[in-house]
């Protein structure tokens, strides 16, 4: 362990050193006037000649950034030297992003002129005396995560403008999704791969997907209750995706097949399928429930009063007329207006409204009689 | 429980100041004497009430409060002198009349008060022990006068009765008053002259007892169903201090001949009440005795002698299992209790010239449960509670909704509450206390009874 820490303190050492002799060359070349290092001080710089007012006083300057004040001449340590400024403190305000970015590389800090924070406080000893979590100098935490800084607006633009030319014009005809959904209903991906190596071929590129929506395929009620069951999917929007065959070609002709054998199966009516009952069925179907039995037996019921009652205006159920039969019971308008609140009952679920939509509707099917009924 | 209370009291003082502004703002000032006061004022001391409100309430005490009897006295309103503070005063929360049949909308939120006889026959059973403390604290029974249950009356007593009966069921957020309304729907029928079958609380029937196993025999009639012995015998005292009267005046004659062993037998054309002493005095005959009786009721009604109002509280617990076990240790569905199957079938479309009214109840769905740790989280819609095989049974039925009290009904309970000295802390008394009260209720009824109780 030890060794390796020696080591990297003497390279430390090593290139403070040379870093310290640099800029002090640096600073003898350009600087205008030979310094009386003797009578200088820490922190005041000397002045040229044009410093001085009228009077022949110095001017006193302020300390400017990248100065480097000297400090016992003569010794190894000549001067305290400062950090060379990151680049973002020189970058205008109205440069070209996409030059200084051009590509997707990882987080430099001194290249980001934004000021940003990332990372976590342990405790608030930690913090720079803000508080807030470290900021962007040396933060690794802004090396780990991804970044899209080459993927501005304004580098999608360029990229835009050179891919142009590849391009052919958008049809007319095809300007809103509706209308492409209209006239290519079926979307066919495949995905092609070039990169250099001895084989061009890539076992990826076989991948065929087909999507479409299954409400643009004609089907009634039974043959989409069994294409969702074939699915094993309620989702409108399907998506076949084949490999199992080496060839694109063999993929693609597969799906075609699936797409078509799906689609017929569907449509078929197996005898086992009478066998059926509400229990079985992806949806609530009021046709197939007990409720219908029960209504049918009810209004069967209260019929039969009705008929031994002479007076038509007395009977319970006006709107049953004597020759309706149990079959035909189902078309009356009350109870294609029950059937409709329960079967809302059952798909949305209970709530305020539905319980009341039904409870409105029992009232109207039995025709239940209230004061506020009587009186109106 | 102790916790709580201790929350209460700390979000109490929040709540405090912050109703104490929000009643300044709407400047809904009550007037208000204090109780020593009144004694010691003269009796000429007239003291004015703001229209709507006309319980007085004392503030004086608290300091937070600035509505004193001065500002209010200059007021123009309706004038009652104070010495009619507390008890002479004709106070807006109670009806006009005590008659449960004579209710209209306009007595909605306003108490009533029932008789002794009443409260115990139709009444008492089924409430929360809540309730029932109160009525011995108050020293009477009152039951407010509500919208459902003036729903209900309003369809069974314009119900055409030569048809199968029609099913309406109460439902709502535990302690919304179901029970309450059921009990003020039996009390109005009964007093009409209706025949009624009245289960108070289903869970009695199905929860476990902590003294032993429910009592229970294999049936002697049928073949594969269990007997309640215990609660058969219960219900039929029950069912006879509520009908006796009714019964002895119909006169109801038996059309079949009831073997119940080699020698025991009721023979035909024997009176109904002779069955009905019969099952209270053998235990072993209870249940078999009450399908009996409902054979004999049914053709009864059949006939037009007598009308008959069927209410269960607690529907659900219809198709809910009991606690009982059969010989393979296997718990027992209420479908295999003769019992309850009994009631079961007056839900059938079988008979006429009565009507099915019911509760759903999220109680009796939280027992032998546990999916709720709570019964106040349990969903209190009727589909959910009532299940499919409920549901299939059930249905066309009229669900009625009850609903939490709205301001007018919170209003009078603490009202009534103040009046019968339930309520007394100084605060609680002034407008900003009571709407404190009721935000912490939440407007319900179940919550105010309980949370009143530490004002």
């Amino acid at each position: 362990m030890a060794a390796p820490m020696n080591s990297r303190c003497i390279s430390c050492y090593n290139y403070s050193l040379s870093h310290v002799i640099n800029s002090a060359k640096v600073l003898r070349s350009s600087s205008r006037l030979v310094s009386d290092a003797a009578s200088s001080r820490k922190d005041a710089v000397i002045g040229s000649t044009d410093d001085k007012d009228s009077k022949g006083f110095r001017r006193y300057q302020m300390k400017k950034f990248g100065d480097i004040p000297m400090e016992r001449k003569g010794s190894r340590f000549t001067a305290m030297v400062k950090p060379i400024a990151p680049r973002y403190t020189k970058m205008p305000v109205n440069q070209d992003w996409t030059n200084v970015w051009p590509t997707a590389q990882t987080f430099k800090w001194s290249v980001v002129p934004l000021p940003l924070k990332q990372g976590y406080l342990k405790n608030k000893m930690e913090a720079a005396g803000d508080g807030l979590p470290p900021q962007k100098r040396g933060n690794t935490e802004l090396i780990k995560i991804p970044n899209f800084l080459h993927l501005t607006p304004k580098h999608i633009e360029k990229h835009c403008k050179a891919i142009k030319k590849f391009c052919t014009e958008w049809p007319s005809e095809l300007d809103t999704v509706k209308d492409m959904d209209y006239h290519f209903p079926l979307e066919v991906i495949t995905e092609d791969y070039c990169f250099s190596s001895p084989s061009v071929r890539d076992p990826r590129a076989r991948t065929v997907t087909f999507k479409f929506k299954a409400s643009d395929l004609e089907m009634d009620s039974h043959a989409r209750d069994k294409w969702q069951k074939l699915l094993k999917s309620r989702d409108d929007k399907v998506t076949l995706k084949a490999d199992r065959c080496p060839l694109r070609k063999q993929n693609y002709d597969y799906l075609q097949y699936l797409l078509t054998a799906l689609y017929f199966e569907s449509w078929k009516v197996e005898p086992w399928e009478a066998e059926m009952t509400q229990e079985d069925m992806l949806d609530y179907s009021w046709d197939l429930s007990h409720s219908k039995t029960n209504v049918v037996n009810i209004i069967n019921k209260y019929r039969e009063k009705d008929q031994t009652i002479e007076d038509p205006t007395k009977r319970r159920l006006p709107y049953v007329s004597d020759d309706v039969s149990p079959d035909t019971v189902t078309s009356l308008e009350p109870v294609k207006e029950y059937k409709q609140s329960v079967e809302e009952l059952n798909m949305t679920g209970e709530n305020i409204t539905t319980i009341n939509n039904y409870k409105e509707s029992v009232l109207k099917l039995l025709n239940v009689q209230t004061k506020s009924n009587n009186s109106s | 429980m102790k916790r709580s209370i201790i929350s209460y009291r700390s979000y109490c003082q929040l709540l405090r100041l912050w109703s104490s502004k929000s009643a300044r703002v709407g400047s809904s000032s009550v007037c208000c004497v204090k109780d020593n006061i009144v004694t010691s004022l003269p009796a000429c001391f007239q003291l004015t009430v703001p229209p709507g409100r006309s319980y007085c309430t004392s503030t004086e005490n608290v300091d937070e409060e600035e509505d004193v009897i001065e500002d209010d006295i200059d007021d123009v309103g309706p004038t009652i002198p104070v010495f009619q503070h507390r008890t002479n005063l004709p106070a807006k929360f109670r009806t006009q009349h005590d008659d449960p049949t004579k209710f209209s909308l306009e007595d909605v939120g306003l108490y009533y008060k029932v008789s002794p006889e009443d409260y115990k026959k139709y009444i008492q059973s089924g409430q929360w022990p809540g309730y029932k403390k109160q009525v011995k604290t108050f020293t009477e029974a009152t039951v407010m006068v509500r919208q459902p249950a003036l729903e209900v009356l309003d369809i069974i007593e314009n119900a055409n009765y030569d048809y199968p009966p029609l099913r309406l069921f109460f439902y709502g957020k535990v302690g919304t008053g179901k029970s309450m309304s059921l009990s003020h729907v039996v009390q109005h029928c009964g007093h009409q002259g209706m025949l009624t079958i009245h289960i108070p609380d289903f869970n009695e029937l199905i929860r476990h007892r902590t003294s032993g196993v429910r009592p229970h025999a294999p049936s002697e009639y049928t073949d594969g169903l269990i007997d309640y012995t215990d609660d058969a015998l219960n219900w039929l005292q029950y069912f006879k201090l509520q009908n006796e009267e009714l019964l002895k005046k119909l006169n109801i004659k038996t059309t079949k001949e009831y073997v119940w062993s080699a020698r025991d037998s009721t023979p035909v054309g024997s009176d109904i009440l002779d069955l009905l002493s019969f099952g209270l005095e053998r235990k072993k005959y209870s249940s078999d005795c009450i399908g009996a009786m409902f054979r004999e009721i049914k053709k009864a009604a059949n006939e037009k002698r007598v009308k008959v109002l069927v209410a269960i509280d607690g529907v659900n617990g219809l198709w809910k299992n009991t606690t009982i076990k059969d010989s393979e240790k296997k718990i027992i569905n209420a479908q295999k209790v003769s019992t309850i199957q009994h009631f079961h079938k007056l839900f059938e479309h079988n008979w006429s010239n009565g009507i099915c009214v019911g509760t759903l109840c999220p109680s009796v769905e939280a027992i032998n449960n546990t999916m709720y740790e709570n019964k106040m989280d349990v969903p209190y819609t009727p589909q959910y509670l009532l299940k499919k095989e409920g549901f299939d049974y059930m249905d066309p039925f009229v669900p009625i909704i009850v609903s939490e009290y709205n301001f007018k009904e919170a209003h009078n309970c603490i009202d009534y509450y103040i009046e019968r000295k339930w309520i007394q802390s100084p605060r609680s008394l002034t407008e900003s206390g009571k709407k404190e009260i009721m935000m912490l209720a939440n407007m319900n009824p179940l919550q105010l009874m309980t949370i009143s109780g530490r004002f």
